[in-house]
């Protein structure tokens, strides 16, 4: 006769392919070309700081979106150099090392998104903030910045402002 | 002289009994399966969503992105593969769905903008909806029903 499956039987053969997938997990991580730790501080991401610091934060295909609405000022932090050599179409430029000089605020009524060099860079968040001290609330961050406009082979605008 | 057992018993995997319900299961395991394998071949960028998700301790989130994708694979496996073990690979699949679909609620709660990474990484995926947070209830939904 054939003998029906319990819930225990159930739980019993969960556990087991939990220990199954922490054996692989572990494997996995030994053998995968491209490893990861299993502890990593992503808390100094900017990403995190960002969400920590109450910053609405832009997805690529949003800017994409603003971008073709004309519905938001992208703003590029990075320096006026790295501007010139190329930028997303259609950014400004206020360089976050000129805020010590006094911050001029952008003069559009759009809500403003600002990026820079790719996840790793702080200077739109601090850009972000800056602005947002100074009294613009609609603020917001692209992440992906540069380092995520070019790996979609966008078009990059090249020039001085 | 006693029967050999096959390696693989394809009777007892296709469970005629419950016919929908067994292909429900199939196309879950399936589709797991395959989300799942994605996943495992780009742990870093798997690791990415779970931080994007803003909900894990910072520290925990490169040992959540192994073992919930190790999980999902394993249980998927489970699912299309080992008949004696489908059940328990079909609550695995519904707990990591519900667990997906609760993080997108609360994201969506605190309005924290982020693409999902629950069934894909690309960065041009759109941002987290209440359609995203309907459309990671299906398998939920399908997996309770292939289990009752």
């Amino acid at each position: 006769m054939k003998k029906k499956m319990t819930a225990g039987d159930t739980a019993k053969k969960t556990l087991w392919l939990i220990f199954a997938a922490v054996i692989l997990a572990a494997g996995i991580n030994v053998l995968h070309p491209e490893r990861i730790p299993w502890v990593e501080e992503w808390g100094t991401h900017v990403e995190a700081q960002a969400v920590d610091a109450d910053v609405d934060l832009v997805q690529f295909s949003e800017v994409i979106d603003l971008l073709r609405d004309q519905s938001a000022l992208l703003v590029d932090a990075r320096s006026a150099e790295k501007y010139a050599r190329g930028h997303i179409p259609g950014a400004v430029s206020i360089p976050l090392s000129t805020v010590a000089d006094g911050l001029v605020l952008p003069v559009s009524s759009l809500p403003v998104v600002i990026y820079c060099d790719g996840p790793d860079c702080e200077d739109s968040l601090l850009l972000a903030l800056e602005l947002r001290n100074a009294g613009r609330a609609d603020v917001a961050v692209f992440i992906g910045g540069m380092a995520l406009w070019e790996s979609e082979l966008l078009a990059v605008e090249e020039g001085a402002e | 002289m006693q029967e050999k057992k096959p390696i693989f018993d394809f009777k007892k995997a296709i469970n005629l009994e419950y016919p929908t319900e067994y292909y429900i299961a199939l196309f879950l395991g399936l589709f797991f399966l395959v989300v799942s394998a994605n996943k495992l071949l780009d742990p870093s960028g798997f690791a990415t969503s779970i931080f994007r998700g803003h909900l894990v301790p910072y520290a925990f989130v490169n040992i959540t992105a192994l073992l919930s994708m190790s999980l999902e694979f394993v249980a998927a496996f489970a699912v299309v593969f080992m008949a004696n073990y489908r059940r328990a690979g079909l609550w695995i699949l519904v707990a990591l769905s519900l667990v997906c679909a609760g993080g997108i609620a609360v994201n969506l709660l605190q309005e924290i903008n982020t693409v999902c990474g629950c069934f894909s990484n690309s960065v041009r995926a759109a941002p987290i909806s209440h359609w995203t947070l309907v459309r990671t209830l299906i398998p939920v939904l399908a997996g309770l029903f292939a289990l009752r």
